[in-house]
């Protein structure tokens, strides 16, 4: 089988070939070098196409760079006439914000969640037949990986994704807890659907974001490109359309449980389940994606609520003294800001105090 | 790194301050394939990668007044390159890996990438303009698929993922290239170029 290779482009043709020229992967390294030891007589025919692979290889990376100088040239004569270059570059770049989304590499946290899933799956067989994969965000955790058939994941703080065991071969279906932004990789045959408690999210090959904390009352999906379709579990099994930039949200009518208040239940009950058009902050981003960029971001949302996600990003616990205060509604964004910042920054708006009870726990009082 | 070329390297940057416009190009031309080989390396597409290297001489053209004089002009290109690549939307997306992975570097310095060595310069310009006119001379998309599987090294899968063609297409295109570069290639000059080495590996053979 070894002499299967007669010609040169016997070798280009093969994929291992091109990894050794390129030193891509030690195995097909390995590989090539102990076929050389191992076969004597080939020793020439491979260092033949070793050579004629660099030839190659040199023309296609002179023939790319001339491309790009040229394009270069276009661009700065471009702005030599002008000075709209800043503009031109600032329209464009929150388009290909989402959809390059795709190619860009994943391996490192993937592997580590892979990692602990192997290492779950193997403590947990024992005692249940069916293994699911788990990956879990504990709060003021955030990670990134990828799902066996490709489909990129950012999960939020203090959320859990759980895939079953036949994912990617006849279903793609997953069960969130909390906060995930998905780039489904395209497979019309395979539908990929996102399950929480109130709603379902099925998509074909899109960028979405959903959000289904357990110990908030509200569930909500933003769609950013492609289309999906939302089913209302509660509303029948309504099912609606999403467009890019369009979302949707469901508050649950809790009773007895949870901590939502009258007014905040009244005003998104104007909202419910009704496709709402996205709001974009001031530098061109979604506010429901700012988690995806390590932005903290409210928008006229009332403390209690903003309280949740606090808990979670800074993994603290929030507790208000006072009704009227958790009521405050606040429009803000933080990036790298500590806790105490955050709170600070909210103070000078509107008139608070907090004290530290412990590392973790706050009380916010007036 | 030379000194030689550090040398050659600040001449360029000064001329670069001083507004010309060749200089930019040289040091385009100079380290294109040093930035697009560090930059693939961890994020696997080449598009962004290359749209990045342009936002940056452009911007070291639109800037050129306010610059500095840079006493490793290589390693700043890498280091401003590679903070360029990370901001924005990639930033978001790996903020902690890339940037964890690249202050290593920054630290080490940053060595010749193997493709990097992979390129023949100068020596064989003949052969290579040849091969050019031959890949330049190819359709569109045949063209498009020989970059993505000889250039960036992907594989077939990656780059039936990329294109969205059939696996049998990609296959079946790239092959195609490569036989009629390969009937247009077996001229004199490679021949005896391939000769040489051929016999010079033989000879060092019975050396051993």
């Amino acid at each position: 089988m070894q002499h299967k290779y007669r010609t040169v482009e016997d070798l280009l043709k093969e994929e291992s070939f091109i990894n050794y020229c390129l030193r891509k992967n030690e195995q097909d390294v390995h590989y090539w070098e102990k076929y050389i030891a191992e076969n004597p007589g080939k020793k020439e025919l491979v260092e033949e196409a070793v050579q004629e692979y660099r030839l190659l290889f040199s023309a296609l990376a002179h023939a790319d760079l001339e491309d790009q100088l040229m394009e270069l040239k276009k661009k700065i004569a471009n702005s030599d006439g002008a000075p709209v270059i800043e503009l031109k570059r600032a329209a464009r770049s929150h388009k290909p914000f989402y959809r390059r989304f795709s190619y860009v590499a994943v391996a490192a946290l993937a592997v580590i969640t892979i990692g602990v899933y192997l290492f779950r799956q193997e403590q947990r067989t024992p005692s249940s037949q069916r293994s699911i994969i788990q990956y879990v965000c504990k709060p003021g955790e955030r990670k990134s990986f990828q799902f066996p058939d490709g489909t990129q994941v950012i999960l939020n703080a203090g959320s859990e994704i759980y895939l079953n065991e036949q994912y990617a071969k006849n279903t793609r279906e997953v069960f969130l807890k909390g906060e995930a932004f998905f780039e489904v990789t395209h497979n019309a045959a395979v539908p990929f659907i996102v399950h929480t408690a109130s709603m379902d999210v099925k998509a074909l090959g899109t960028a979405f974001n959903v959000k289904s904390y357990n110990n908030e009352s509200r569930t909500e999906a933003v769609l950013i490109r492609g289309l999906v379709e939302v089913t209302l579990k509660k509303d029948n099994n309504r099912k609606l359309l999403l467009h890019p930039d369009e979302k949707v949200l469901w508050t649950e009518n809790k009773n007895g449980g949870g901590a939502t208040t009258q007014s905040s239940t009244k005003n998104n009950n104007q909202e419910q389940g009704k496709i709402q058009l996205v709001k974009k902050l001031d530098n061109g981003h979604v506010k429901e994606l700012a988690w995806v960029q390590n932005n903290l971001a409210f928008e006229d949302e009332a403390f209690e609520e903003i309280a949740f996600q606090l808990n979670r990003w800074y993994n603290v616990t929030i507790r208000f003294e006072s009704n009227d205060i958790s009521q405050y509604h606040f429009t803000a964004t933080f990036k790298k800001e500590k806790i105490e910042q955050v709170l600070d920054i909210l103070k000078a708006s509107k008139k608070f105090n907090y004290r530290f009870e412990g590392e973790r726990s706050i009380v916010i009082y007036k | 790194m030379t000194t030689t070329a550090i040398h050659t390297d600040n001449l360029c940057w000064e001329r670069l301050l001083q507004g010309d416009k060749e200089a930019l190009y040289e040091l385009y031309t100079q380290y294109y394939h040093t930035l697009l080989f560090i930059g693939l390396k961890n994020i696997h597409d080449s598009d962004l990668v290359k749209d990045v290297i342009q936002q940056q001489f452009l911007y070291l053209w639109e800037k050129r007044h306010t610059l500095r004089a840079a006493k490793n002009v290589r390693s700043y290109l890498i280091i401003s390159f590679l903070r360029r690549l990370t901001s924005d939307w990639v930033k978001a997306r790996r903020t902690v890996n890339l940037e964890v992975a690249w202050s290593k570097k920054e630290e080490e310095g940053f060595e010749t990438s193997w493709e990097e060595t992979l390129i023949i310069k100068d020596d064989h310009e003949a052969v290579s303009k040849n091969l050019m006119a031959v890949i330049n001379a190819l359709p569109a998309r045949q063209r498009e698929l020989i970059l993505l599987k000889f250039y960036e090294g992907l594989s077939y899968d990656a780059i039936t993922q990329r294109t969205g063609l059939t696996h049998r297409t990609v296959y079946n295109k790239i092959h195609e290239a490569l036989d009629k570069i390969k009937q247009r290639l077996v001229q004199p000059a490679m021949v005896s170029g391939i000769q040489s080495l051929v016999l010079l590996c033989i000879a060092s053979c019975f050396h051993f």
